[in-house]
């Protein structure tokens, strides 16, 4: 039932982490066949072999790279897809509703799951994390919903594909972020740490969006770039079920 | 209200054209050149600008808003807001400094539950202005 994809171990830390993860599922009774990507076998052939072997769940074990890269492979099929996250990224913990993967690898035997839809960036690339694009304080930038334009200039832009918890509910959560990181440092920011006010940064949902800038922008998921700006995003036709914990704040739609 | 109690959040160095809709509320830092709505709350920052109608169930204002303002419970003008435009709302409050040019539609329906249980001579439109 349960097709567990682990991210390559690197270090005895980690070799340690994943036989304590193995040992969880199997004393939870949700032990499966577990496999880890290598240069012969990539994270889609896993995938297609997983869904050959009819395993009803494949689960993504590790960070954000693993994550996304199981997601898109799954896209097409009819699994249910679970995440153990091997990373506190804010992204997975709001995905899932869980901040550790022993808390994950318990909602795992639940099999609460609700509908996500993929983002989709230029009709190619297909994410379940983040899509950013970080801008240089002189940089404008353009973001053009069906409804409205918004012009500013300078900071993160982040679009999060959203659960669909309820009917109609939008796609993406597109975050326009003032981040002092990337400014110029000034004297006096080196001395004095200032914080950005919390009124500079805007955030509202969406069903597309295209994300123009003065000049092209790397667009970075899971920590790589995969495309230059200007982007359109907008949702995979099909959405994926993603095993969530029950009261995580993103209502159940379905036990698998 | 924090910001990350509001769905849509506007920050105050942007600029949106075109209409802004939630069923949520939404707080507004920046310039806005539309309409913007919600079935629930607006908040105009205090370094807001909104050229366009405002229509929710609540709008609590501290900077502008050129155009018609319209709550179906409240609007609340606080201390340096300006308004020009028409408000229509069954509840208004409009503190000392607070600028309003334009004119005032006050609904006749209560404003609590209460209210109407009284009869309907004795029930006035709420209105407050210090």
């Amino acid at each position: 039932m349960y097709y567990y994809i682990f991210e390559p171990a690197r270090e005895a830390k980690e070799y340690e982490r994943t036989a304590q993860i193995k040992e969880c599922l199997t004393n939870l009774g949700i032990a499966g066949e577990m496999a880890t990507p290598s240069p012969g076998k990539t994270i889609d052939d896993l995938v297609h072999s997983a869904i050959t072997k009819r395993y009803s769940t494949v689960v993504a074990v590790g960070g954000i790279e693993v994550i996304n890269q199981v997601a898109r492979a799954l896209e097409p099929y009819d699994a249910v897809f679970g995440i153990i996250p091997l990373t506190d990224h804010p992204s997975i913990t709001q995905l899932i509703g869980s901040a550790d993967w022993k808390a994950a690898a318990e909602q795992l035997k639940k099999r609460r799951w609700h509908a996500v839809r993929l983002g989709l960036i230029n009709n190619q690339l297909a994410f379940i994390t983040p899509a950013t694009v970080s801008l240089p304080p002189d940089m404008s930038y353009t973001l053009l919903t069906p409804e409205f334009s918004l012009e500013g200039q300078g900071g993160l832009i982040s679009i999060s594909p959203e659960s669909q918890t309820q009917e109609n509910a939008a796609s993406f959560l597109v975050e326009a972020r003032y981040d002092t990181a990337v400014q110029k440092p000034s004297l006096l920011s080196t001395f004095f740490k200032q914080r950005s006010p919390d009124n500079l940064n805007s955030r509202f949902s969406t069903d597309s969006i295209e994300v123009h800038t003065g000049d092209a922008r790397p667009v970075v998921i899971a920590n790589t770039e995969i495309c230059s700006t200007p982007i359109i995003c907008r949702p995979q036709e099909k959405p994926i079920k993603l095993i969530v914990a029950r009261g995580s704040g993103l209502s159940s739609t379905g036990a698998a | 209200m924090a910001a990350d109690q509001a769905d849509t959040v506007i920050g105050a160095q942007v600029e949106l054209k075109g209409s802004l809709h939630n069923h949520g509320p939404i707080q507004i830092h920046g310039k806005v050149i539309g309409d913007v709505a919600s079935d629930e709350l607006v908040v105009v920052g205090e370094t807001a600008v909104i050229t366009g109608p405002v229509v929710a169930r609540q709008v609590i204002v501290y900077g502008q808003v050129h155009g018609p303002v319209t709550a179906e419970q409240l609007i609340e003008m606080n201390p340096k807001s300006l308004v020009k435009g028409d408000l229509t709302t069954n509840q208004l409050s409009i503190k000392p400094g607070a600028v309003f040019v334009g004119k005032c539609q006050m609904n006749s329906a209560p404003v609590e539950a209460a209210a109407a249980e009284e009869p309907a001579s004795k029930r006035k439109p709420h209105l407050e202005v210090e």
